[in-house]
């Protein structure tokens, strides 16, 4: 018996920059300023439902009634989460170039404009896509850490700096 | 058809599914949906999100950022184990492999107690019929038959004596003519079963020798059965498994490990071979002395038989001469006769007129009249005999082979483990001391000496193992100390006394318990709960000094081995063996966990690595070479190797020799020996060459000696054909020597002549010195078993050094393909007898022999590198040798 093959996409969904506020420093456009106004939660409009119709809809677009009646036929939405905007599509092994260019190709979903659709990591397991996507977070996550703690470094830097003259002078 | 039209059409084509199979789908999609955080309160509109946004700045939005992250990182990670359980459907399945039993699916008694229920459910659910479909089961169907087992075996037994004597011709010729068939058969009847009764009501009482008759002491039916002066018999067993046990006798726990190990019928006894689950890499980490080991290996060595020798002549030194001239001096020394240090080492055949060796031995000095001598099954009657026949006056010896057991075990938890199942009947120093450094899991840190002796209480006493709580650590003046009174006195030797005599042991059985009467015992505990009162004593049934049987057991440190080694009584060993395997992380393993731990150890296993005696030259040639030459042979011929095939092995080729030397499948100690001597021999004839062929001449025979005569190396090869071909009859073969190498060790490699070889009879006779070496592959690939040993021939010293640096390539990689250049057959120097992929290296390493004179090389580089080239291979690997003493 043949097995049905099938591959899995990590995507995610990142909104159009918003940077209004300002870093304690006054600085705007610091690294994870800019990394956390991209992901930004997504709001309810974006849900599994929208998705899968925008997704649908590019690829009846772009690719004709061919493209999305094959690649239609097994497109699954396992996974989506508005909090962090990351998710997860399931479908058939040929097809998943055209699913990629698809979703490159999508720059709104519902009603909301200026959408990128990322696609971070295919795999043939969801397994493996579980473990990426675990990966990936931690690491953006000690990213975000690292960014926090080295403007605090900057801050003790330049104390320490003040200091040091001053023991200078005394000496 | 109609019907299953209807089906069609009421549900479109698709299948129908029951209740359950809905109930499971609906499980299975449950546990992969992954679960999402509900959507933030601030962002639930788009014009809320923007507002949230401008006001309240970065730090909200960071912490919500981590949380949410953090949240699908630990849904994602559980994801992943729930739809991995959710896949194992019985609940047997997500077992350990430890646990697991075949039976499983359809006996819930393989289950552990917890899971029972839930394996009764999902056995109900699947219409499964089980065994124990309901707890009363098991009573009422008791007895069907109304017979014991024992009475059943000996009724069917009667039957079939009765059919037997019904149907042969000659018993019924036999017979006067006036008993008639109906009337003879009733006779028959009882005349048979009235003899079984009185047989049977014999057997109960031990018949063994006459120190064993008397009524047994005990409900289990140990009794102790030693032979004094002769050796002993088969142990009985239980009526319905003696006739198995007729050729190979079974170990005490043999229904323990027949259901957990592969067992190998040899010498004798039926031994675990090998766990039937994987341990390869568990027995390297635990047992190898590995700072990973957090566990202990043990296996049932009661299979090495031990004999007690007991001086009763008035000559006070016999028994030091004896041993002096079994072990060459060595075990005789005041080391081993003072001091009462454990003797590892090896044991002499004195029978003849020059001493062979046997193989290994533990010799211990317990008084000066009396030693303890362990041995390996193959040479245990040999040395047995010799020993009754010569000394029937002056010595008595005891064959414990079937009244002492022993476990040995091995690992970083050996001593806490046994910690946790011994407990001494009273106080007891030896005692004391083995509480105070069982946590010590590096046993380098205690002295080579270490002994105990003491009297514990049956381990099945304790419902569980319990760790003894050491609440000081272990410190260097208490191991000092311990070191102190090593000495076999007091209560050492009163101990020592009971293990080693045939009342000792008798007494230790003395009202020795079953399980069901020491479950009483505790089951009354329970309901008085007065007396469990303290904490301390939770759990064990208190010892009752007048009437609970004493075990005496004696447990040494075997530096050597590295491990410890257990001595007790025969049927003490299954109590013990049970309560030590509920330990966490203790094993069992076989002997070829052993051989594998010898291996990485770089020590010699007997008898595999033994080949200079002459167990290991038998072991070597007919049994290992024959069963893997039966299964090459199974091959079909285009499937297997064609060894006479096999191009480019040496440097050149003779008309005598194609493909693969020697036998194939073993170490071909005979044609090393012929290589060895005949080329010392052609020397001393040629004046230092070796003529290789003489292409004038074929081969030419000696009148005088009636032999072939060796002119050149190809009427060596032409030799040995000759000797080895059967059809020449098995005359020539018996008129050599059994074994065609002998032991070069140590001090001896040094002090090495030149032997002079005279005639071609001299080649074939005079046994080949060898040395045993460990080899390291300095790069790739690993030996296997009868690997070739070849040394470095003169001129490609260069080349191989070059090598053993490493020849890289221009991008900086080593280069392994450069074209080697092949050695002679005439540098084959030695053997493999044991080697694989060493865990404890990383590398290739094997254990093999070498022709001593090899180490004689002037060259240094030469002297401590060879190349293997594995058999029916023509890759030339290099080696670095280090010698092992054995």
């Amino acid at each position: 018996m043949v097995r049905l093959k099938s591959r899995y996409v990590l995507f995610e969904v990142l909104l159009s920059p918003h940077i209004t506020n300002a870093d304690e420093d006054g600085e705007t456009f610091t690294k994870h300023n800019i990394l956390l106004s991209h992901h930004r939660p997504c709001p309810k409009e974006i849900s599994i439902k929208s998705l899968i119709q925008e997704i649908r809809h590019s690829l009846q677009l772009n690719f004709g009634d061919y493209g999305s009646g094959k690649i239609g036929s097994l497109l699954q939405l396992k996974y989506f989460s508005n909090n962090t905007g990351t998710g997860i599509i399931r479908c058939h092994r040929e097809d998943v170039d055209t699913l990629v260019a698809s979703l490159m190709l999508i720059n709104k979903v519902g009603d909301i404009e200026n959408v990128i659709i990322n696609p971070v990591k295919v795999s043939g397991t969801i397994k493996k896509i579980e473990q990426y996507s675990i990966r990936r977070s931690s690491k953006l996550l000690s990213l975000l850490n690292k960014s926090r703690k080295q403007s605090a470094l900057r801050v003790n830097l330049i104390d320490d700096f003040a200091t040091v003259e001053e023991d200078l002078e005394d000496s | 058809m109609s019907g299953i039209k209807k089906n069609h059409g009421n549900n479109g084509g698709k299948k129908q599914l029951n209740q359950n199979q809905i109930f499971r789908r609906q499980k299975v999609r449950n546990a992969r949906t992954i679960r999402t955080e509900a959507i933030h309160t601030s962002n639930k509109s788009k014009n809320e999100q923007n507002k949230s946004l401008s006001e309240d700045g970065s730090i909200i939005q960071v912490d919500q950022f981590i949380g949410s992250r953090e949240f699908e990182l630990r849904q994602l990670q559980y994801a992943m184990l729930k739809s991995k359980s959710s896949s194992s459907t019985r609940v047997f399945q997500a077992l350990p492999r430890k646990l697991r039993r075949r039976t499983a699916s359809h006996n819930v008694k393989r289950i552990p107690k917890r899971m029972r229920n839930r394996a009764l459910k999902e056995m109900l659910k699947n219409d499964q019929q089980s065994n124990v479909s309901s707890k009363n089961a098991s009573t009422t169907n008791k007895k069907t038959h109304g017979l014991s087992s024992s009475r059943l075996y000996r009724a069917k037994m009667s039957v079939k004596l009765l059919r037997l004597a019904s149907k042969s011709m000659s018993m019924k010729l036999a017979l006067p003519s006036h008993i008639t068939a109906s009337k003879y058969n009733v006779r028959q009847r009882i005349k048979y079963l009235k003899k079984l009764i009185k047989e049977s009501k014999n057997t109960k009482q031990p018949t063994t020798s006459d120190v064993n008759s008397g009524r047994l002491n005990n409900k289990c039916g140990s009794y102790d059965n030693t032979g004094i002066n002769k050796l002993a018999p088969i142990p009985r067993g239980r009526i319905k498994y003696c006739k198995r046990q007729r050729q190979f006798s079974w170990l005490p726990t043999h229904i323990w490990n027949a259901k957990r190990s592969h067992l190998i019928k040899r010498w004798g006894f039926n031994i675990p071979w090998s766990p039937s689950q994987k341990c390869f890499k568990l027995a390297h980490r635990l047992g190898s002395g590995v700072a990973a080991s957090d566990g202990a290996l043990c296996m049932d060595t009661s299979f090495m038989g031990t004999m007690i020798i007991n001086n009763i002549s008035e000559n006070k030194s016999l028994l030091k001469q004896i041993v002096s001239r079994l072990t060459k001096g060595r075990a005789s020394l005041s080391k081993y006769f003072g001091s009462k240090n454990l003797y590892e080492g090896l044991i002499y055949d004195i029978e003849g007129e020059e001493s062979k060796i046997l193989g290994p031995s533990n010799i211990l000095w317990v008084d000066e009249n009396e030693i303890i001598l362990r041995l390996h099954p193959t040479i245990y009657s040999t040395i047995f005999t010799y020993l009754t026949k010569t000394f029937s006056k002056e010595l008595s010896i005891q064959d414990c082979r079937y009244s002492l057991a022993s476990i040995a075990i091995r690992g970083a938890k050996a001593l806490t483990a046994l910690s946790s199942i011994l407990r001494s009947t009273s106080n007891s120093k030896s005692f004391e001391s083995f509480k105070r450094v069982c946590n010590v899991s590096d046993y380098n840190v205690l002295p080579s000496k270490l002994m105990f002796a003491m009297e514990v209480i049956d381990p099945r006493h304790l419902s569980a193992p319990k760790k003894i709580d050491n609440k000081n650590p272990v410190n260097v003046e208490d191991i000092i100390s311990i070191s102190e009174d090593q000495s076999l006195n007091g209560e050492f030797s009163k101990v020592l006394k009971k293990l080693t005599t045939v009342e000792g042991r008798k007494q230790s059985y003395n009202n020795q318990q079953t399980l069901k009467q020491l479950s009483k015992r505790r089951q009354e505990l329970l309901e008085s709960k007065t007396i469990y009162e303290p904490s301390s004593q939770k759990r064990i049934i208190p010892f009752n000094d007048s009437s609970d049987p004493s075990v005496p057991l004696f447990l040494t440190r075997r530096p050597k081995e590295n491990d410890w080694l257990l001595i007790i009584p025969w049927f003490w060993h299954l109590p013990i063996w049970y309560q030590l395997n509920r330990v966490p992380r203790v094993y069992n393993m076989g002997l070829r966990q052993v051989q594998q731990l010898k291996y990485e150890n770089k020590q010699l296993y007997f008898p595999d690595d033994y080949p200079f005696t002459e167990i290991g030259v038998l072991e070597n040639s007919p049994y290992k070479s024959n069963s893997l030459r039966a299964k090459w042979e199974k091959k079909t011929a285009g499937k297997r190797l064609n060894f006479e095939k096999i191009p480019n092995i040496h440097s050149n080729n003779l008309p005598a020799i194609s493909g693969e030397i020697g036998d194939y499948f073993s170490c071909d100690w005979k044609f090393l020996q012929l290589v060895q001597n005949g080329i010392e021999y052609l020397k001393q004839q040629h004046g230092g060459n070796v003529p290789l062929i003489d292409e004038k001449k074929t081969t030419q025979f000696d009148n005088k000696h009636h032999s072939r005569m060796v002119n050149n190396f190809n009427d060596l090869l032409e030799l040995y054909k000759y000797i080895t071909d059967d059809s020449n009859g098995p005359s020539v073969e018996s008129q050599l020597p059994t074994t065609p190498i002998s032991l070069a060790n140590g001090k001896a490699v040094l002090k090495l002549k030149t032997e002079q070889f005279v005639n071609t009879v001299d080649i074939t006779k005079k046994p080949l010195p060898v040395t045993a070496v460990s080899c390291y592959l300095v790069r790739r690939g690993h030996p296997k078993d009868n690997a070739r040993v070849y040394s470095i021939p003169e001129k490609d010293i260069p080349y191989w050094s070059s090598v053993s640096q490493g020849i890289y390539k221009a991008n900086g990689t080593l280069n392994n393909h450069c074209d080697i250049p092949l050695p002679n057959i005439i540098n084959l120097i030695g053997f493999v007898t044991s080697g694989t992929f060493n865990l404890a290296d990383g590398n290739g390493r094997c254990n093999g022999f070498i022709a001593s004179k090899h180490l004689h090389n002037n060259n240094s580089f030469a002297r401590s590198h060879v190349l293997i080239r594995n058999s029916g291979t023509n890759i030339y690997r290099l080696a670095k040798i280090e010698t092992i003493s054995v």
